[in-house]
């Protein structure tokens, strides 16, 4: 890759919904990481959508500072400054 | 000039020229094809695709995405085809307020403010800055009754454009697919998906650079710097010895946000046209 970019795993399972908690998402320094609605509603259903993953966009950005790791409640990032 | 004024300008701007709100731009062959064709994890046609469900699923993906399409940030092919992609999907150019007031005048009603999903999705607070024209403005209400979004007048939205544009945040006007205009942004870098994906990986019609570019007027600037704190583009720098500030032409998009924070009236845009070193640097 280039430029280098480091490699940010996520445990969908272990994170559960991220909506819940967003504590990773808003510690980034760069917003990197975000919500994306594992299926999208019907079209015209009164619901929105209640279930989300995490996911890692951006990553040429990611400095690798591992704050998302850290303020993980539930272990489950990773943050890889290689790939 | 940029190649979308050139080529669906008719001597103004791509997002001036009242031909390209038409119903027939709207149902051309370009706008009617499938994205599942384009671009493979959506379907349906751009504007179903904007005022459907599946919107975030695009907008997100597409964010998630560009590392697997762009591995290389200096393979020419793989940025040729994203640019390509983007033509034929959404993407956008960023304005100066006075040309965003003019969109919103001729553009399609109803005009519908929703919440802007870069912010929303990536952890900021819900903010009425996205501003959508006929006919995701229609759509979106049946599509995505559980959102929120409502419809404004064009005197509310000039309004509101000027509101947004005090607090900082720059105008972009979105095409789907170009040239069919289809809404106004008011983004904050540290959000927007297609600010990341122009000034991070370089990808030109994510949002290409405006018409316009900012010059400083030496004699009148006082060297407050508070143009500065406006620049979401970083084109902005101060002399220490002349403690002054000045344009780094290269990096200005055009936006204008520079001109309201001066107190000596010090800065003004000037067509990217008459200056030779950017006129071709969109």
């Amino acid at each position: 890759m280039y430029p280098p970019r480091p490699f940010i795993e996520i445990d969908q399972e272990k994170c559960g919904n991220p909506v819940e908690c967003m504590k990773c998402i808003q510690i980034c320094p760069y917003r990197l990481l975000g919500l994306l609605q594992t299926e999208p509603p019907e079209p015209g259903s009164p619901e929105g959508p209640k279930e989300f993953n995490l996911i890692a966009a951006f990553r040429i950005m990611c400095t690798a500072c591992g704050m998302c790791q850290e303020v993980c409640p539930k272990d489950a990032i990773k943050v890889y400054a290689e790939v | 000039m940029c190649e979308f004024c050139k080529q669906f300008g008719e001597k103004t701007k791509w997002y001036l020229n009242p031909k390209n709100y038409s119903e027939e731009v709207l149902r051309s062959e370009r706008a009617m094809r499938d994205m599942a064709d384009v671009l493979g994890f959506v379907s349906g046609t751009i504007i179903e695709v904007l005022a459907g469900p599946q919107r975030q699923t695009f907008e997100e993906t597409s964010a998630a995405m560009v590392d697997t399409f762009l591995p290389d940030i200096r393979d020419e092919d793989a940025m040729n085809m994203l640019n390509t992609m983007l033509e034929n999907s959404h993407g956008g150019q960023v304005i100066p307020l006075e040309d965003a007031i003019k969109a919103v005048e001729i553009a399609r009603e109803p005009i519908m403010i929703q919440e802007c999903y870069c912010r929303k999705y990536f952890g900021g607070e819900g903010k009425y800055a996205c501003m959508w024209f006929y006919p995701v403005s229609v759509e979106a209400d049946e599509k995505r009754p559980w959102e929120d979004h409502r419809k404004i007048t064009k005197e509310e939205a000039k309004k509101l454009l000027e509101e947004l544009d005090e607090e900082g945040c720059y105008h972009a006007i979105y095409w789907a697919p170009i040239p069919y205009p289809i809404c106004i942004c008011n983004c904050d870098p540290l959000f927007c998906i297609s600010f990341k994906a122009r000034m991070a990986y370089g990808v030109r019609n994510a949002v290409v650079k405006g018409e316009y570019v900012a010059i400083v007027d030496m004699e009148k600037c006082n060297g407050c710097k508070e143009c500065m704190l406006r620049c979401s583009f970083g084109a902005i720098r101060y002399s220490p010895l002349v403690k002054k500030v000045y344009v780094d032409i290269l990096r200005c998009f055009g936006c204008g946000l520079c001109r309201r924070a001066c107190a000596e009236d010090a800065i003004k845009l000037v067509d990217r046209e008459k200056i030779p070193a950017v006129r071709e640097e969109f």
